[in-house]
């Protein structure tokens, strides 16, 4: 059990996180929350890189920092960005990385193959990662965090840049994984979690807003999400009393998911709740904001 | 083991680290080509070393003389026959300007001369040389060194208070005739300038900056790489660090140690000094403008090599400060324009100092000031008035940065890695 007690992170006079409570035992988590509400510096506390302000994290009810590299060895990170060495092949990286986590020589041999294979690389193993694509890099990243075979995997936005038949692919293997370990993933990409994410956790203004299974987060909005068609030239008036969380053309017209909470009309159709959804609705000043 | 080695890697995987590498070797090998003339003149002086031995005596300079009268006659044989003329010695022959040797004589003979003119010098600098040691006043000399730097004051006074071991050591000398050993001689070679100022300032100074960048470039390998945040989260963690700096110092002091050996395997084939191993490296014909004898009784492989292992020791020294450096800055470049910033300010702070305050003495017991001035090593010499002033240095240095290397190590562990 990894237990996150009432943490604090200031960056110099900014504080990024506030009383963080958490509690994570094993399964899947989603870290959803938009860019900057500080997904990655929660992470980077649980990977013990950066300290925080007020607080403490617990594995076990030890301190994670006085546990060292007894805690360290239990944890596979997946950095959101991280340097590789470009004259290396992803196997000379993965054994330099298994030097680093104190795994025997010979261990790694057995291991790096397999895990290069999971993350179908095993053709570019002789190919100097220089040369390799994003989506690729980050597939030798994914197989880094599990190569000392964690019971902590950390992964800060592991879909970015992967291809869809890849994403679904992680998204097995993930929920795979995820049957005897503590799985948490960052991602601000809704579809990536859905799926599999035992818990949600919503992060909004510096504070946890949920820590919930995906089904009662979205309960709060039974009721208030509709769709509507309507021309092209209503849309603009419509959008001025309703928080619209999607727009798509359908025939020459538009079809409108939006939110309302009163005076709900008979000719909108109400559809059922979604995680994006209520990302959305959650943050929607951000997102209106970012469409003016 | 396994993360030393993939840290010692790194550097030998960098262009730059071996393109200096191989730039300085091939520097040191044209500082010895470009004195190579003396070359033939310092195998002679070995072969009247082999002849006489190198301790100076009544029987030796008995020996010599014989020599050194023979050949004089048939010099004045053959110039008799050419221009005749005959001379005391070769002083006079050469200072004739009534003809140019080259004229009259082939190329074999000009080389006889050569070589008897430098016996002779060596005949009649070894008969005087118990007389020209004796004239010598070490007290004079620091007196003059006082003067010479402008010291005053309380400076002055604390230098002065060292005159009772100046004597002392310059009576031993006189007493167990150190001085009175065969040698290279400075005026007419200057092999000690060359090995140990010219050779030896550009070996420090070129693995001083092969240190720094290395240094640098492995301290902040995984910030430079982007990789930082995978390798201090590892099981290895922050000890990372510790390890990164044991790979500087091996690699380091492999760097220095290849720069070294070669330099000085080029050094000695080239420039014989095959009977002058044991010699005291305090000889009469050692002694230069600025020193003239050493603290202790070394002869000169032992002097070589006391010199070598100081030269290690500054390494490590310098490994030590770029770590500390490196620890903050987390640019490699920015680390090495820094590091120079410091040497020229740790150098240059000594001239503000006022030459009154014994502070200014002080400001000579620095690495900066060792590296400068490798040729004066364990030389006795007003200024550095100590005979352990090598010694003191480095070891105060030591503690300090050794301090500063744990304090790194510790605020390390502690700190944010964003
Ligand atoms: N090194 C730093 N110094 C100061 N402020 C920082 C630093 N790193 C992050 N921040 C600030 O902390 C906040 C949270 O950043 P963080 O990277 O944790 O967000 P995030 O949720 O991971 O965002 P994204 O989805 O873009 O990755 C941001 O406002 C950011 O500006
Ligand atoms: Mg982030």
């Amino acid at each position: 059990m990894l237990t996150v007690n009432s943490v604090s992170k200031d960056f110099g006079n900014f504080p990024v996180l506030q009383d963080i409570q958490l509690e994570f035992s094993n399964g899947v988590y989603g870290l959803l929350a938009p860019n900057g509400a500080g997904k990655t510096t929660l992470i980077k506390m649980l990977t013990t890189l950066l300290f925080p302000t007020k607080g403490e994290i617990l594995y076990e009810g030890q301190t994670i920092f006085s546990m060292g590299e007894r805690y360290r060895d239990l944890i596979g990170y997946l950095p959101q960005n991280f340097g590789y060495y470009k004259n290396y092949n992803p196997n000379q990286y993965l054994q330099y990385l298994a030097a680093l986590k104190g795994i025997s020589k010979q261990a790694a041999n057995e291991k790096i193959p397999q895990l290069l294979k999971l993350v179908a690389l095993e053709d570019a193993i002789k190919k100097k990662m220089g040369k390799f694509s994003g989506g690729m890099i980050q597939r030798v990243g994914i197989a880094q965090a599990m190569l000392n075979d964690p019971k902590i995997l950390i992964l800060d936005e592991p879909t970015a840049g992967l291809d869809p038949k890849e994403r679904v692919r992680f998204r097995n293997l993930l929920s795979d994984l995820a049957r005897d370990r503590i799985v948490i993933l960052s991602t601000h990409i809704v579809s990536d979690v859905e799926s599999i994410a035992n818990e949600i956790i919503m992060i909004k203004d510096k504070r946890v807003l949920y820590k919930d299974s995906i089904q009662s987060i979205c309960q709060q909005l039974d009721g208030k999400v509709y769709e509507i068609e309507m021309d092209f030239d209503q849309v603009k008036a419509f959008r001025k009393n309703f928080l619209s969380l999607s727009e798509r053309q359908d025939n020459g017209r538009m079809n409108i998911r939006f939110i309302a909470e009163e005076n709900i009309r008979p000719e909108w159709k109400r559809v059922k709740p979604t995680l994006e959804d209520v990302f959305l609705y959650q943050y929607q000043d951000k997102e209106v904001e970012q469409k003016v | 083991m396994r993360v030393l080695l993939y840290e010692i890697r790194k550097a030998f995987h960098s262009p730059i680290i071996l393109g200096l590498l191989g730039v300085f070797i091939a520097f040191n090998f044209f500082l010895i080509y470009e004195n190579s003339f003396i070359k033939d003149d310092l195998r002679k002086v070995n072969q009247f070393a082999d002849k006489y031995g190198t301790e100076i005596n009544d029987e030796m300079l008995d020996k010599m003389k014989q020599d050194y009268e023979a050949q004089m006659k048939k010099v004045n044989e053959k110039t008799n026959e050419v221009l005749s003329k005959t001379y005391e010695s070769m002083d006079e022959f050469y200072s004739d300007q009534s003809f140019y040797p080259a004229d009259h004589f082939n190329e074999k003979e000009l080389l006889l001369f050569n070589e008897i003119a430098l016996l002779e010098y060596y005949y009649f600098t070894s008969l005087h040389l118990e007389e020209s040691f004796q004239n010598i006043d070490p007290i004079a000399i620091a007196e003059l060194e006082i003067k010479q730097y402008g010291i005053s004051g309380q400076a002055a006074e604390l230098i002065r208070s060292q005159y009772g071991k100046f004597t002392e050591r310059y009576q031993e000398v006189l007493e167990n005739k150190e001085y009175k050993h065969l040698f290279p001689s400075q005026r007419v070679f200057e092999t000690h300038l060359l090995l140990f100022k010219k050779m030896f300032k550009a070996i420090l100074i070129e693995s001083l900056i092969l240190t720094v960048l290395v240094t640098a470039y492995i301290i902040n390998f995984e910030f430079d790489k982007g990789t930082y945040l995978i390798a201090y989260s590892s099981k290895r963690g922050r000890g990372l660090w510790g390890d990164k700096l044991r790979a500087a110092l091996i690699i380091n002091v492999l760097l220095f140690t290849f720069i070294l050996v070669l330099g000085l395997i080029a050094y000695f084939s080239v420039f014989s000094y095959k009977e002058f191993w044991h010699v005291p490296i305090s000889s009469f014909f050692n002694a230069g403008k600025e020193w003239f004898m050493s603290w202790w009784n070394l002869s000169f492989i032992e002097y070589l090599t006391s010199c070598i292992l100081l030269a290690y020791v500054l390494t490590i020294l310098f490994t030590m400060m770029t770590a500390i450096l490196a620890r903050y800055v987390r640019n490699s470049y920015l680390v090495f324009f820094i590091f120079l910033c410091l040497f020229g300010v740790i150098f240059a702070n000594q001239g503000i100092i006022p030459r009154s305050n014994i502070a200014f003495l002080l400001g000579y017991f620095t690495p900066v000031n060792l590296v400068l001035n490798s040729f004066v090593w364990f030389m006795h010499r007003a200024v550095t008035f100590t005979p352990y002033f090598e010694v003191i240095t480095v070891g105060v240095w030591f503690v300090i940065l050794l301090l500063g290397i744990l304090f790194c190590a510790r605020s390390f562990r502690k700190c944010d890695l964003k």
